[in-house]
């Protein structure tokens, strides 16, 4: 069943309070679309590369958003350059994407690239995949801060992937 | 009611920001879960705890905050850590 456009607004005028005002610590800038139900954030590494991440929310939060990273060089969508390498697969070759329920790109039912066939939308805000209780990242700001928290130390960071 | 033993600080979380009053002894683990607490978030998950002037260093969760020099008014930044999927 999908989302009315109108409450999913609602849900993001909310949550972008919280990413604004935690973004304020890890310098991000929020670009929303309230029409087209999508934000535009940039992020920065310890290194101060940048990194920008279109998120698109509609159905949210009946389906976890679509996370993608768009390459601040080319403005091309999706592609390795585009996104940052970890020391796990948290940022997953295959997508490339973020491997995590929250994200909708990681469900092979959504993308055929998406590396999990296991997973189902509905349980994405109770999912204990891997061991963990990912209960407590279903707000956009939880999401995001997620992200940097992998950014920010050189010890996770490993630059751009591809 | 901060003391000479106790300090008041503020931690940025991506639930809003919480301010609370702890010994400076206290170890960082303890405050990490005193937060996670106040933020309703489910104990268990790893979360890492920053000093706002150092966002890519970690504190170390057994250390108490007095190591690190944490004085009154101090912010810190807590970070939920995740996992690889």
């Amino acid at each position: 069943m999908a989302v009315d456009p109108a409450i999913t607004r609602e849900i993001l005028r909310a949550e972008l309070d919280a990413v604004r005002q935690y973004g304020r610590v890890h310098r991000w800038g929020t670009i929303p679309n309230f029409a087209s139900l999508q934000v535009l954030v940039t992020l920065y590494a310890h290194n101060d590369d940048l990194y920008i991440i279109e998120i698109t929310a509609d159905d949210y939060k009946e389906m976890p958003p679509l996370f993608e990273f768009v390459d601040p060089h080319t403005g091309e969508r999706g592609t390795p350059r585009a996104y940052p390498k970890g020391n796990d697969t948290f940022f997953h070759t295959s997508g490339p994407c973020i491997c995590a329920p929250f994200n909708r790109k990681a469900y092979k039912s959504f993308v055929q690239t998406g590396p999990h066939n296991d997973w189902t939308y509905g349980d994405w805000m109770r999912s204990k995949a891997n061991n963990f209780d990912w209960s407590n990242v279903t707000t956009l700001a939880d999401m995001l801060g997620m992200i940097q928290n992998r950014l920010s130390q050189p010890a996770q960071y490993q630059g751009r992937m591809g | 009611m901060t003391t000479e033993r106790a300090i008041t600080i503020t931690v940025e979380t991506t639930r809003g920001t919480k301010t609370l009053t702890v010994e400076k002894t206290t170890k960082v683990g303890e405050v990490i879960a005193k937060v996670v607490a106040l933020c309703g978030f489910n104990p268990g998950d790893r979360f890492d705890l920053f000093l706002k002037a150092d966002l890519q260093n970690p504190l170390q969760p057994e250390r108490p905050l007095v190591s690190y020099h944490i004085e009154d008014g101090a912010i810190l930044v807590l970070s939920q850590v995740g996992s690889g999927v």
